[in-house]
């Protein structure tokens, strides 16, 4: 290989990420102009509307993207502990200086421009976590340095949940899949899995039948297991800590979540029919999806997006005007290229010879994935209404901008891909 | 190894997580917009809702005596909705040139082709909301209704209807400029614009749903909050009145061939303005209302301003009316400017009472001058002590300002003075003049013009506006005297004489004011004749000014070209209102010598007649029909025979109960003349056929 190449930023970088990248971010960019549409403010650069800011967000990623290139890789494994003891701080301090929006002291207000420093911790949280796997020889299935990676997690998440911001912090849990990846037993996710299950049964039917049920299938593995006397501790721990759960559910679901978050679980779970009322976003959402059918309304012509019908449109709804506007086939389109990019950062994490990289790698994969099943999700009535942004395609500076670096940061590494960083 | 395949697992499994939250999102979006797409897009529509205004219905203006001068009507703007789901093309393609044809014959404003183009067009494009017309009434829209495919019904045929009421002048032209108009933005106009905020009343809402074929709907029967209509205006313009004197306003402008005038007709006592008319030339021989000259624009007025000047100097006691003064030359200087009269007056002294009489503005400006000039101060103090110079404060907007100098104001000359007394380096509205004059008639208090005397809702009084007085006294009971006698005099011996032989007395001053031109000032000969009086003069009921620029015809004196116009308004308003004829029962003469005979008829109405006028009858009769003859000195009521089989006689009757009787019996009749009938075609007691033609003289 020549000199030249070797000094070029762009030597050794996966042009296929990179292309899809900008084929999101533009169809972002097309999009935010189509939510927010108004005839009277009809150029794509006008500064005043979010289309025009969107463009400024976009340089200005493109700016990082060269800054990211140029840095030696070795520098985001170096300084990995940096980056989040900044994050933790900014998470402090934004508690209280932060601006209220909504509710939530998430923003930090700097002139005309705000900052959620949520999105960042996302960034940090992943280096942090891939460092520290990566530089110690770490066994997962011990329960210390389960601790010690659960806790490396929970710090941001726990200061999120203050803000509180749950849409967010709910983000981190997709490091677990990570940790998953890395050696973490199985029984995490399975209990997770359980939990969430439990949780939504514990809801729909009266808890005195689950507990019933949970004794009868308690019984039963009794009885199949009866001759491994080992099993019956484990199952029986199991039962309490799931009839725990239960009555707990309820507990949980009355006095801890706030009644805006009952009402979209209520709502998810069809408990409560309310088109006008609390389900207005979702019901909105849908309609707008819906009616794209096929082959979608045709460019600028959604009218549930346009007229404003949809909250959030140019944020976390972004994928409603994708849906009214592209149909079917728009809304394929686009998951299809999450599902490359995602598919691409797979196969670039596991062509890393370091641990670092690697696990930087799934975990910028599991964050992607989570935001686009999440904010996908919620827009279809899939999931409860979390507000968070869709990867690349919502409008916004510190999403666009996290997202880049996250990405980048990836891709700088990759081009390091045969080198090992300690 | 077994490292290497748990690893390996793993990462199946992770792909398989993905892969089962990747197909769980696509089902999802498969589902939402295939098998639920057409629940979603109904429930898009029943989701959207807004609120739309409902317009108020505008409050009416009525005229004094009851008449409505303006009011709202429904008016409507028709769409279509070209795109309406019940349109099928087949349906379109088979229909649509039916369609245009009739939409062309019904509106007559555009081609049966070019309907049949813009509808076409309007579908390939999509249009839901295409506009078919604007400003269409309601028997039209009747007729559309009709028309293929708008009769498929009201939402099935894509016919959108959106009703606007439009404001109409049921007496056009009349008063129009008075009666004004209100559009947002705009400058209010006359009492629409005044009162608008009582005729406006408030705009309502209601809640509209969007169904399907994106037409709106209300969501309930009644509206969420409802309009409040404005209320009602009840001005003081009389409808008749406004018609002669607008009729008598064009004839002479027409006649003199002038560029505008202005008649206002004010009752004495009350201020109450019943009539108000302003036509301004628009074409030749055509008059429009244009602008409120009455009201909004002070002229010069020349010398209907003398009475101003003679009312000062009469109140301050610089002269009487039998001083003389030597007026022969015909013309004075004041600092080498010439004042000119008229008319020469021969006579070596004449009065000031000929003076006035002859609208000598030598004399005037002379007798002012003389008992002004040293304190010309004293003279506009005067002036303004008559309630000149300031605005009055009318009801309605745009009144304009008048102006006079006042000694020490730039502009204030040494031949200021003399010009000022005689009407000229001032300007003055037409109202403003009459309302002057109109405290001269109401000896000597002073009111404001009325345009408006309640404002009703609902039939129920809301605000009631009293006679606004501007000056309790002009001036003395005396000078006030003098100035009745000036201006009787002007009507009798004066340049007024035309006005002096009607049935009742005027009062009155003529003026005739040359017109300055922006640039030209007087050079071009442009003149403005007015007249400005009251009548009847012993009594003053109405005052009135007229006024007429630039008649072109020769004439151009006040007393030749505007006092015409004031006889004509002042005689027809004075045959019509009974109220203010001395003593109308004296004229009759009861003749009781002649027998009073009725007419051959029916009985108890004849009964009835002589009953009523107490005339003593003797009857002889109990049948229906009767005559009456002569029977010493009274009345004697007889039967008169009417057969049925037979042709009745029927002379003697009114043509009422002739008709009644010849067509019960099956002939049909043909009248002549009028009075009673004196002939009939068929003699009397010939057999009847049915269906045959009698013939009545009447006499």
């Amino acid at each position: 290989m020549n000199q030249s190449q070797q000094t070029s930023p762009f030597y050794n970088v996966d042009w296929m990420t990179i292309i899809i990248y900008f084929c999101l971010v533009l169809i972002g960019w097309a999009n935010i102009y189509a939510a927010v549409y108004d005839a009277d403010h009809s150029s794509i650069f006008d500064m005043s509307r979010n289309y025009g800011k969107q463009l400024l967000w976009i340089s200005s990623s493109v700016l990082m993207i060269i800054i990211i290139l140029l840095i030696d890789s070795k520098f985001f494994n170096f300084s990995a502990y940096v980056f989040y003891g900044i994050t933790i701080i900014l998470l402090v301090a934004v508690l209280f200086v932060g601006k209220l929006v909504g509710g939530n002291r998430a923003w930090f207000e700097i002139g005309a421009f705000r900052l959620q420093p949520a999105e960042f911790a996302k960034v940090a949280t992943c280096l942090t976590l891939a460092r520290y796997m990566g530089s110690t020889n770490l066994k997962l299935a011990d329960l210390g340095d389960q601790l010690k990676c659960f806790t490396l997690i929970f710090a941001p998440v726990a200061l999120i949940l203050l803000q509180p911001d749950a849409g967010s912090a709910m983000v981190f849990m997709s490091f677990f899949i990570v940790l998953y990846r890395e050696g973490l037993p199985p029984f995490y996710l399975v209990f997770g899995l359980v939990s969430v299950i439990l949780f939504v049964l514990s809801l729909l039917i009266p808890q005195s039948y689950i507990i019933i049920g949970l004794i009868l299938l308690t019984g039963f593995l009794l009885w199949r297991d009866r001759r491994v006397r080992r099993h019956y501790f484990l199952i029986i721990g199991s039962a309490i800590l799931s009839i725990a759960l239960v009555t707990g559910v309820n507990y949980a679901f009355n006095n801890i979540l706030k009644p805006h978050q009952r009402d979209r679980i209520d709502l998810l779970l069809g408990k409560k029919v309310d088109p006008k009322g609390v389900g207005y976003n979702v019901n909105q959402s849908k309609i707008a999806i819906g009616s794209g059918q096929f082959l979608g309304k045709g460019y600028l012509k959604g009218t549930q997006t346009k007229y404003d019908f949809v909250p959030e449109q140019s944020t976390d709804f972004i994928f409603c005007t994708i849906g009214e506007e592209w149909g079917f086939v728009g809304s394929v389109l686009v998951l299809g290229l999450y599902t490359f990019l995602l598919m691409r950062i797979v196969v670039i994490a596991e062509r890393q010879r370091s641990t670092f990289s690697r696990i930087y790698g799934y975990g910028v994969a599991t964050i992607i994935f989570f935001h686009v099943f999440i904010n996908v999700g919620m827009t279809i009535g899939i999931m409860p209404v979390i507000g968070i942004p869709l990867p690349f395609i919502s409008y916004g500076g510190s999403s666009l901008w996290s997202f880049t670096i996250l990405l980048f940061i990836l891709i700088k590494l990759d081009t390091n891909r045969n080198g090992i960083i300690r | 190894m077994k490292i290497k395949t748990d690893i390996t697992l793993r990462v199946y499994v992770a792909y398989a997580v993905l892969f089962v939250f990747a197909f769980a999102i696509v089902f999802r979006i498969w589902q939402v917009q295939f098998v639920q797409g057409a629940k979603w897009s109904k429930m898009a529509d029943s989701l959207s809702t807004k609120f739309v205004n409902v317009e108020a219905v505008r409050g009416s203006i009525y005229s004094e005596d009851g008449s409505l001068i303006a009011t709202s009507m429904p008016e409507y703007e028709v769409r279509m909705d070209v795109n309406a789901d019940p349109i099928t093309d087949d349906l379109f393609k088979e229909k649509v040139d039916s369609l245009s044809l009739r939409l062309s014959l019904l509106f007559k404003d555009r081609s049966k082709d070019e309907y049949n183009r813009a509808l076409k067009m309007a579908r390939s494009e999509g249009q839901r909301y295409f506009l078919v017309q604007r400003k269409v009434d309601f028997n039209q829209l009747k007729t559309l209704k009709s028309f293929p495919i708008f009769n498929m019904g009201r939402y099935k045929g894509g016919l959108i209807v959106l009703q606007k009421n439009k404001r109409i002048l049921p007496f056009k032209l009349l008063a129009s400029r008075t009666i004004g108009y209100y559009v947002e933005k705009q400058k209010p106009v006359g009492l629409e614009g005044a009162y608008n905020e009582y005729i406006a009343g408030k705009t309502g809402k209601r809640l509209m749903q969007r169904i399907a074929g994106g037409v709106w709907m209300p969501v309930n029967d009644d509206v969420e909050i409802a309009p409040v209509d404005g209320s009602d205006i009840i001005s003081t313009l009389n409808v008749n009145i406004q018609d002669v004197a607008q009729n008598a306003l064009q004839k002479q402008l027409i006649a003199q061939n002038a560029s505008s005038g202005t008649v206002i007709l004010m009752e004495v006592a009350t201020g109450e303005i019943r009539a108000i008319a302003n036509l301004q030339r628009v074409a030749p021989q055509q008059y429009e209302e244009k602008y409120n000259v009455a009201v909004g624009s002070a002229t010069e007025p020349g010398s209907t301003f003398k009475l101003a000047s003679f009312l000062v100097a009469l109140e301050d006691n610089k002269f009487s009316l039998d001083d003389t003064i030597d007026v022969s030359k015909g013309y004075c200087v004041y600092r080498n400017r010439i004042m000119k009269d008229s008319h020469l007056i021969k006579d070596k002294r004449v009065t000031m009472k000929n003076v006035f009489e002859q609208s000598s503005n030598v004399g005037t400006s002379l007798a002012i001058t003389r008992a002004y000039k040293n304190n010309p101060e004293k003279f506009v103090e005067g002036l303004e002590r008559l309630g000149l110079g300031h605005r009055m404060g009318i009801q309605i907007p745009g009144e304009a300002r008048p102006m006079f100098k006042h000694p020490g104001d730039k502009g204030w000359s040494g031949t200021t003075l003399p010009w000022l007394s005689i009407g000229y380096e001032q300007t003055i509205t037409p109202l403003q003049t009459l309302t002057l004059y109109n405290a001269v008639a109401n000896n000597g208090t002073m009111v404001a013009p009325k345009f408006v005397k309640e404002i009703k809702y609902l039939g129920k009084t809301i605000e009631k506006f009293d006679t606004k007085v501007l000056v309790e006294r002009i001036a003395s009971e005396s000078t006030i005297q003098k100035a009745h006698e000036l201006l009787e005099a002007v009507v009798q011996n004066g340049s007024g004489k035309v006005l002096n032989t009607s049935v009742f007395p005027i009062a009155g001053k003529t003026g005739t004011a040359q017109i300055a031109d922006g640039k030209l000032g007087y050079r071009v000969k442009r003149y403005q004749a007015s007249f400005c009086g009251y009548f009847p003069a012993n009594n003053p009921k109405y005052s009135m000014i007229v006024v007429i620029n630039e008649p072109t015809n020769q004439l151009y004196y006040g007393g030749a070209v505007a006092a015409p116009v004031f006889k004509e308004v002042a005689d027809k308003v004075y045959a019509t209102q009974l109220e203010i004829h001395p003593g109308v029962e004296k004229q009759y003469v009861l003749n009781v010598r002649e027998v009073p005979l009725a007419k051959a008829g029916y009985r108890t109405e004849t009964e009835f007649i002589y009953n009523k006028l107490n005339v003593s009858y003797s009857e002889n009769t109990k049948g229906n029909w009767v005559q009456t003859a002569q029977h010493d000195n009274s009345v004697e009521v007889n039967e008169k025979n009417v057969s049925e089989k037979a042709v009745p006689n029927v002379v003697g009757m009114g043509l009422k109960d002739a008709i009644y009787i010849l067509e019960n019996a099956g002939l049909r009749t043909v009248a002549r003349g009028c009075g009673k009938v004196v002939g009939q075609s068929m003699t009397a007691g010939t057999p009847i056929v049915k269906g045959r033609t009698i013939g009545l003289e009447l006499r």
